[in-house]
């Protein structure tokens, strides 16, 4: 049956083209949806892997990174360096802030760095190498139309852009990248200075372990040397963030997923209705020559398995090519569709969203008449 | 033709409705997208929505809660109490964090109020107090019920376990659902010393808050003020552009998705009625005929599918919040006019374009076999 079936859709290759397409473009959809939520718990985690540290401190409770205001004591570096097994300790601020151009407003938030930490893939430009120099995401250069050399006014006090990073986003905000010096002239010289002892100087440390030293024995120890700190491995923060992420877009997420679903499901039916209604008269012709109505619906089940299998190869490319674009053109997104959990995922879902679509039409099988195949 | 254009689009009423149905699935799907999108949008405001304050004074360059950050010194709260007009004024400190509760981890603003202040509470209350003490807090009557908690129960705010007094109303959303805790304990929390966030101040009748806002920023230095409205529409507009992007995305991706399913449905439909449309065309129907026949079904299936849609809309969107109560909804009519309207038109016209083959129907057709 399933060699006829195979037979039937090469002798009508555009009909069988333009159904597979049809389905991959509904299936394309679920991709999508499943990449962008996958994409939006990366780039949290992201955001955390890429400072590089072997630990990370943070104030006292503070269990996340980006969504976590932390401040710590100025002279927390002092002691967390004091600990045995510490090479270094480097300073990072995070500083959110509301970036306006042409009565365009964006947040983005400020990564404030000292030697380490600083900006990972720079897709243009270099790093920072002077003062009054940043180094911004791609996203905000181009929604704000910002290209190396580019000038920007953060509460006004002037930077010149010096780089653009790849995927230096999280939540759907930029970061930008400055140094220690410039936030404090940015702290002098715009018009916060009134109230500068009370904005936040130091957010968290990035440790640099020495050769030899465990990660998780070294930050019980920092722990219990420094009592207001909190000591992180970055893949634990990192799984913070992450959790975090699923509570805040999980449901959402869930919600629009489902409706994908459910329009694949409407698509199919609708193709499987079609195909099996323009195909009544050969039905009548099959149960005529002895074929059972039961094969005949076996048929239409293997038939819209066999469209669906050959639709998710089409869909898979075609999600990743609308990833691919709408990277392109929001570079704040990131739409990690070739996730092999994704794919599976929505493989096996797929399978049965064909299967239950393929009953639609199962009543118009079991009615078709073998007398058709006399008349007209 | 018009007549035959209907009469054979619902004399195959599984077809139609399959037909429909699709092309209601992916205008829903963008409705959802757009009611959790203006929902969200409406509830990051609500907390300055529902405060008795007709200017919010902050620090100078911030004009902006949602991601933003102020720092003033309090001394600035009893010097804009005398500025004439002034009638009362409260101060209150506000952060973002990740608070445990339940075993759960949610993302929250929290606000740091002082008992006696005139406004910047929560505004409505499911169950228990309204004004937090030290070492108490008030928590989204959402976030009680997700995490299982309710009053009595602890949560922690940093390294601060905190007593649950009240559950407040209204106050939920994804992006910043608001806490409510005492302002000395916040202060400890942020190690704020003497600075406060913002200050809210409520004017005497007859001053409007546009002169009460420019007399504060006047009367007090390196301060910005805001009235209300203002302060509303800028959040908001923040909020808006942040997300404007995905949202026309999703509407280009939803409606391709209607015109597939449309141009597929009435597809199939003109084949199935090839003879028929022959005999049409033997019978001396124009080329014009045929379209406005397939113009009509294309038109009859994306407003059917479009209907479908925005019942769909309304009866699905108030079950949703029942299974998950962390998602804001509100469907605005004029977005639903809007997409329906493009949705429609765009649809109708590619598959007014998709049938032309149509006319292309051979009227010998209807004499063979």
């Amino acid at each position: 049956m399933g060699k006829l079936i195979l037979l039937q859709m090469l002798r009508e290759p555009g009909k069988t083209t333009g159904l597979c397409v049809s389905i991959a473009c509904a299936l394309a959809v679920v991709l999508l949806l499943e990449g962008f939520q996958e994409g939006l718990l990366q780039q949290l985690r992201q955001v955390v892997l890429e400072r590089g540290a072997d630990l990370i401190v943070t104030q006292a409770g503070v269990t996340n990174f980006l969504a976590s205001r932390s401040k710590l004591r100025q002279l927390s570096r002092r002691d967390v360096e004091a600990v045995a097994g510490v090479g270094e300790a480097y300073p990072l601020t995070l500083l959110p802030v509301v970036y306006e151009k042409r009565s365009r407003k964006t947040p983005l938030i400020l990564v404030v760095y000292d030697s380490a930490g600083g900006p990972g893939d720079l897709t243009m430009g270099a790093g920072i190498t002077g003062p009054k120099q940043i180094v911004i995401d791609a996203s905000l250069a181009a929604l704000h139309r910002l290209s190396v050399g580019s000038e920007m006014s953060i509460s006004g006090y002037r930077f010149t852009v010096s780089g653009i990073a790849r995927h230096a986003a999280a939540m759907f905000t930029p970061l930008a990248f400055i140094t220690y010096d410039d936030l404090i002239d940015l702290y002098f010289e715009s018009d916060l200075v009134g109230d500068i002892s009370t904005l936040p100087l130091l957010s968290f440390l990035l440790v640099a372990i020495e050769n030899g030293r465990d990660a998780n024995v070294l930050a019980a120890e920092i722990s219990a040397a420094v009592p207001d700190v909190d000591v992180f491995l970055p893949t634990e923060l990192a799984q913070n963030e992450v959790a975090l992420g699923k509570t805040l877009f999980g449901p959402v997420m869930d919600v629009l997923i489902g409706i994908s679903y459910g329009l694949c499901l409407m698509v199919v039916s609708i193709i499987m209705l079609a195909v099996v209604s323009s195909r009544l008269r050969s039905f009548g012709v099959m149960k005529a020559m002895g074929f059972s109505t039961k094969s005949l619906m076996c048929w239409s089940l293997l038939e819209a398995g066999i469209l669906t299998g050959l639709a998710l190869p089409l869909a898979l490319v075609g999600a990743l090519l609308a990833g691919w674009v709408i990277e392109i053109d929001q570079p704040l997104y990131l739409v990690s569709v070739a996730k092999p959990e994704i794919v599976l995922r929505t493989l096996l879902a797929a399978v049965v969203v064909s299967m239950v679509a393929a009953t639609l039409p199962l009543s118009l099988i079991a009615r078709a008449d073998p007398a058709t195949v006399f008349r007209d | 033709m018009w007549y035959w254009s209907l009469k054979s689009l619902f004399a195959e009423p599984l077809r139609l409705i399959s037909g429909s149905l699709g092309v209601a699935c992916a205008f829903l799907l963008v409705m959802v997208f757009q009611a959790v999108f203006e929902g969200e949008s409406r509830q990051i405001v609500a907390y300055i929505q529902n405060t008795d304050a007709d200017v919010w004074v902050m620090q100078d360059g911030v004009e902006n809660m949602h991601m933003a950050s102020s720092l003033l010194w309090n001394w600035k709260a009893p010097r804009i109490a005398r500025i004439a007009g002034v009638t009362e004024v409260a101060s209150i400190l506000y952060m973002n964090t990740v608070m445990s509760a339940g075993g759960k981890r949610w993302f929250s603003y929290i606000v740091g109020v002082d008992e006696n202040a005139f406004t910047g509470g929560a505004w409505e209350m499911t169950a228990g107090e309204a004004w937090p003490q030290q070492g108490e807090a008030i928590v989204p009557d959402v976030v009680a019920i997700l995490s299982g908690l309710s009053i009595g129960d602890t949560v922690q705010v940093l390294d601060a376990e905190l007593r649950i007094v009240g559950l407040s109303r209204g106050t939920f959303s994804m992006a910043n659902s608001v806490t409510f805790i005492n302002k000395k304990d916040l202060s400890r929390l942020m190690d704020a010393g003497e600075a406060v966030s913002y200050i809210l101040v409520k004017g005497s009748d007859g001053i409007s808050a546009q002169d009460l806002a420019a007399r504060i920023k006047t009367g007090v230095d390196k301060v910005s003020a805001l009235p209300k409205q203002q302060f509303i529409h800028r959040d908001r507009e923040m909020a808006l552009q942040m997300g404007s992007e995905i949202i026309r995305i999703m509407i280009t991706i939803g409606t391709l998705l209607a015109v597939l399913i449309a141009g597929f449905t009435v597809y199939y439909q003109v084949i199935h009625k090839q003879r028929e449309l022959a005999l049409a065309k033997a019978l001396g129907f124009r080329h014009r005929h045929i379209y406005a026949g397939v113009f009509l079904q294309a038109a009859a299936i994306n407003a059917l599918g479009y209907g479908l849609a925005v019942a769909g809309a309304y009866t699905l969107m108030p079950m949703i919040p029942l299974v998950a109560p962390q998602i804001s909804l509100y469907v605005s009519v004029e977005s639903l006019v809007r997409l329906g309207v493009i949705g429609i038109l765009v649809t109708t016209l590619v598959v007014f374009v998709l049938a032309r083959n149509v006319t292309r129907v051979d009227p010998v057709t209807v004499f063979q076999r």
